[in-house]
């Protein structure tokens, strides 16, 4: 049980003077209990690959599928799939609608087909995993705070229960301890089972949360695999508009002098290299 | 998955040709003398007549002959059915068919042909204006055109501006409904089964969504505007100011030309 994406291309305007290749040839598999990151500059096909996760994109070439139901148009899967991926757009809090934080959580689920008690489970498990105090839940969402609302907005697509989560740039303005807390949720949901597919531009990000990595450049996937790995990868190779954390800059320098053996973009193994690596010099 | 495919009325399709390079002001004092035309021709080759004017026109603007038709699509049912309202409801004494108490005469039928094809090339002919002038110079002759009235207190110059705004917001908007309608999509929302008032109902959680943005987006318009100390249009000077010369002297009388000839046959035919 997996979602997989199978040499999955997309161009918009196709056969008119605008016409623009968006996604060529893309093929990844997302298992559960993973944090896959799909890493990219502006414009790299990130957004457009998310809407394809969802079914919100037929795809015109290449297969995407979910627990083995593929997407297609007009497909009776097309719901459940659907219900069993939950998209989070970018600043999501914009969708907002209800008039109040319990209503509006209780979008998703109601049109799933819940009701009752475990609607009502629903919501406030929702609420609890995202850390919004119960007593919100009478208030009105458009009074709330920035933050506060995209918790909502977030908690209405996970009262759905998505076996896949995907979240496209989650932390784009949020303050660091927003960013903290985006990241535990994230790390709580793999633990409990779910996929998570978090979309970012911030590779530091990415390299400190995800299990995967996956970076795409101009439609195209440049590189797949375990932080570590794409650590390897990007010491080689130069990806457009993706700018490197300065740990990892300095561990590559520091590679290439010779003072330490591996490449790291964690601080504190950094700084344990570069002590293991001092002693053997004397 | 846009909204909207293709051509719409009202789209400004950006190119280079001698109509496109013309004075604002003089494409809109030719659009508003042919509206007044067309409602004067009676007899078909006087329409005939407008309808090639029309095509070599779009020729001339390098707009394909197709994409002005197919704009004019939504507006052509609307015109079949005043058509129809006219076969049945002219009066007339030849009567061709009957459905129950409706009559059809042939006098109908001439009129029902001759207001269809008059509104007809009205809106191909007033296509052709927004096809071929941006929205910016659009509203920048409409100011022109209106600035006389400004002596009486009409405000010409906010009236322009407000113009220009809605015209550039309105991509945004479709933009932004549609990132809505996919937000709601993912969460369940179901907009294609039910009945009228279930599909209507499915649209409020797009609906109040977009108005907030709306509200947001003017407020921080308003404050970019501010922020620039815009002032309204006393003593403002414009980046490309409106250049009436030797072209549009030439479209002008050009145009003089051909009113007269569909004159001309309009009364001998």
């Amino acid at each position: 049980m997996s979602l997989t994406v199978n040499d999955l291309s997309y161009t918009y305007n196709r056969g008119l003077p605008t016409e623009a290749a968006a996604l060529k040839g893309i093929s990844f598999e997302a298992e559960k209990g993973e944090i896959l990151s799909i890493v990219g500059h502006t414009g790299s096909g990130k957004s457009t690959l998310a809407m394809h996760l969802n079914g919100l994109i037929i795809p015109q070439s290449g297969e995407v599928s979910v627990d083995g139901m593929s997407i297609k148009k007009n497909s009776a899967d097309l719901r459940k799939i659907r219900q069993a991926v939950g998209l989070v757009f970018q600043y999501p809090e914009q969708q907002i609608f209800a008039e109040t934080v319990r209503e509006e959580i209780s979008f998703g689920p109601s049109n799933w087909g819940l009701s009752g008690d475990v609607l009502e489970e629903r919501i406030f498990a929702a609420m609890d995993l995202i850390g919004l105090d119960r007593s919100f839940a009478p208030a009105n969402p458009f009074m709330l705070s920035g933050g506060e609302k995209r918790r909502v907005a977030i908690a209405s697509v996970l009262a759905s229960d998505p076996d896949y989560l995907v979240l496209d740039e989650p932390s784009a303005g949020l303050d660091f301890n927003g960013l903290c807390e985006l990241t535990s949720l994230l790390r709580a949901m793999s633990k409990n089972g779910k996929c998570v597919i978090h979309i970012t531009h911030d590779l530091e990000l990415a390299l400190d949360i995800s299990d995967r990595i996956l970076i795409i450049s101009d439609g195209d996937v440049t590189a797949f695999g375990s932080p570590l790995e794409i650590s390897e990868i990007l010491s080689d190779i130069c990806v457009k508009g993706l700018i490197l954390p300065d740990i990892l800059s300095l561990s590559f320098e520091l590679k290439k002098k010779g003072r330490i053996n591996k490449i790291t973009s964690d601080p504190f193994e950094l700084a344990e290299e570069i002590r293991a690596s001092g002693t053997a010099c004397r | 998955m846009p909204l909207i495919r293709g051509t719409a009325l009202g789209q400004y399709i950006p190119a280079d040709s001698f109509i496109h390079r013309l004075d604002p002001r003089s494409k809109l004092l030719i659009t508003v003398l042919s509206m007044i035309l067309i409602f004067l021709t009676k007899s078909f080759p006087a329409m005939a007549l407008w309808a090639s004017l029309i095509f070599i026109l779009a020729k001339i603007s390098k707009i394909p002959a197709a994409s002005l038709l197919r704009s004019a699509r939504p507006i052509l049912i609307l015109i079949i059915f005043t058509s129809v309202l006219h076969i049945f409801f002219t009066g007339g004494s030849t009567v061709i068919f009957s459905i129950g108490p409706l009559k059809a005469s042939a006098e109908g039928t001439i009129t029902a042909f001759r207001t269809g094809l008059r509104l007809y090339l009205l809106v191909l002919f007033t296509a052709l204006l927004t096809f071929t002038t941006n929205p910016s110079e659009l509203s920048d002759g409409l100011e022109a055109a209106f600035g006389p009235l400004s002596r009486f207190g009409f405000p010409a110059h906010e009236v322009a501006m407000m113009m220009t705004i809605a015209l550039r917001f309105i991509p945004t908007l479709f933009e932004e409904t549609e990132r809505i309608i996919n937000a709601q999509v993912s969460r369940g929302a179901d907009f294609e089964s039910g009945g009228l008032l279930k599909r209507a109902r499915a649209y409020i959680p797009v609906l109040i969504p977009l108005f907030v943005l709306v509200f947001k987006r003017a407020d921080t318009l308003a404050s970019a505007m501010e922020a620039r100390c815009y002032r309204g249009g006393k003593g403002r000077v414009r980046m490309y100011p409106l250049i009436w010369g030797s072209p549009e002297n030439k479209a002008v009388l050009s145009f003089a030309i051909f009113s007269a000839a569909v004159l001309f046959l309009n009364r001998w035919t």
